[in-house]
């Protein structure tokens, strides 16, 4: 590629590019790499082994800084975890030192990710502006748009399935519910795949409280198995819906309890 | 909890819907949102600006933003996603409950956060520089979390009676087969 067209990039050619190819070119047409590497000159405010904080050459209010990262990244997902709280701990300190310093009465920390949400360099920062009463500055008041509760509510479940799947891969945060879910879910795809292991598990899950009951509820499985006289093809779905009825005891749901019974009650009608 | 603030209301809310919760922080869609997908994620504990929040409490805060950041990119199909802070009353911020705006972008939403730059003279850059340098000295000392003692979970289990008096039912009703 040659040095013209590096200065052409669309975000389609970032899209096909490899994450090596696009952060080795970024870096190099980088103007807060060159900062940071001392190339050109900036105002530097703050410094660490991880972080640099400038004041911004086009400010939204005298003291306006930013913090950016010593390496290279253009938006925050890319962002080791360690870097990250790093940078915001820091924000935090910077903006506490922009009270002090101008007497500000408050701060706007802003940073956005693509161009879309108005990013203009490639290099990941953190805007901290000082903001005092009537300064002028309205455009971090954000608009409220009418969007009923149904379609909120609907972006909150995705989002909430999006999270825990992310946080279940990472493990970060232990979740109670969330595992109980969890385990049981999987609890019902062993049942279905091998059987033994998963009927070789619930009474152990029953716990001393109730052992009566754990018993109690596979007794009349076997019973009814050897006096209903159903074929055998038939056996193994109605063992496995029996089974999800005593599982579904250890869930504190009343609701989907109640459906599971009603599941368990027709199968005898 | 603060009685009257009404972000720990929300937080203390059981019926209240949240997206993600943890000890330290929630996470919840906004009531009025400025795009489809605005959350705010919230500390638990009442602070109201981000310089009295501890510090691992500010940077969980802001790692579950990024979480969430990558989850309305990956799942709402975001373009982009605006990070937003106000901090204090002349920031903008109404509640006294520190809180972080996590805003998906997508091509022609119609916002802009976009600032118009203010022209300062090289003096006065040099002065400001000055200023905030003698502020940033301290900065750099970070509090860690302390580390609490290992509770020991006792496993209770609640069974409503409700449910029990069911599953006897259907039990008697097993028993009562042959």
């Amino acid at each position: 590629m040659t040095e013209g067209q590096q200065g052409q990039v669309t975000e389609e050619d970032l899209k096909n590019m490899t994450p090596e190819q696009i952060a080795e070119m970024q870096k190099q047409n980088c103007i807060f790499c060159h900062i940071i590497a001392g190339k050109v000159a900036s105002r530097k405010v703050y410094e660490d082994d991880k972080a640099v904080g400038i004041l911004d050459i086009n400010p939204a209010n005298p003291g306006h800084v930013v913090i950016i990262p010593k390496e290279h990244y253009a938006i925050m997902p890319q962002i080791p975890e360690d870097i990250l709280a790093h940078l915001f701990m820091v924000t935090k300190g910077i903006s506490q030192a922009c009270l002090k310093a101008f007497k500000a009465q408050g701060t706007n920390i802003f940073v956005a990710n693509g161009a879309v949400a108005g990013q203009r360099a490639q290099h990941f920062m953190i805007h901290i502006i000082p903001r005092k009463e009537n300064d002028g500055i309205t455009s971090f008041k954000l608009p409220e748009k009418q969007i009923d509760e149904q379609q909120i509510e609907e972006i909150r479940k995705i989002l909430r399935q999006k999270l825990n799947e992310m946080m279940g891969l990472k493990e970060e945060v232990i979740d109670f519910d969330k595992k109980r879910e969890d385990a049981q879910q999987e609890e019902g795809e062993g049942k279905e795949s091998e059987e033994p292991a998963a009927s070789g598990k619930s009474p152990e899950d029953e716990g001393p409280e109730e052992p009566a009951e754990a018993e109690g509820d596979e007794a009349p499985d076997d019973i009814r198995k050897e006096l209903s006289g159903e074929g055998p093809e038939e056996e193994p779905e109605t063992e496995e819906q029996a089974e999800e009825g005593s599982e579904d005891k250890e869930s504190k749901k009343d609701e989907e309890i109640d459906i599971d019974i009603d599941k368990i009650a027709d199968l005898f009608k | 909890m603060k009685k009257d603030c009404h972000y720990c209301q929300l937080i203390a809310d059981k019926d209240k819907k949240k997206i993600y919760e943890d000890d330290k922080v929630v996470v919840i869609p906004h009531d009025k949102p400025a795009t489809e997908g605005h959350v705010l994620v919230i500390p638990k504990e009442h602070y109201a600006i981000i310089e009295q929040v501890p510090d691992y409490i500010v940077s969980h805060a802001f790692s579950i933003a990024n979480k969430m950041s990558v989850a309305l990119f990956e799942s709402l199909n975001a373009q982009g996603t605006n990070i937003i802070v106000n901090n204090g009353v002349a920031a903008g911020q109404e509640s006294a409950h520190f809180f972080i705006n996590v805003i998906a972008r997508r091509e022609g939403d119609g916002m802009d956060f976009q600032w118009r730059p203010k022209q300062l003279g090289e003096e006065e850059m040099s002065t400001i520089e000055l200023q905030i340098k003698e502020q940033t000295k301290s900065v750099g000392e970070f509090q860690q979390e302390k580390e609490k003692p290992i509770e020991m979970q006792t496993k209770t289990r609640k069974i409503s009676s409700g449910t029990e008096e069911k599953e006897n039912y259907l039990l008697k009703r097993f028993r009562k087969i042959p």
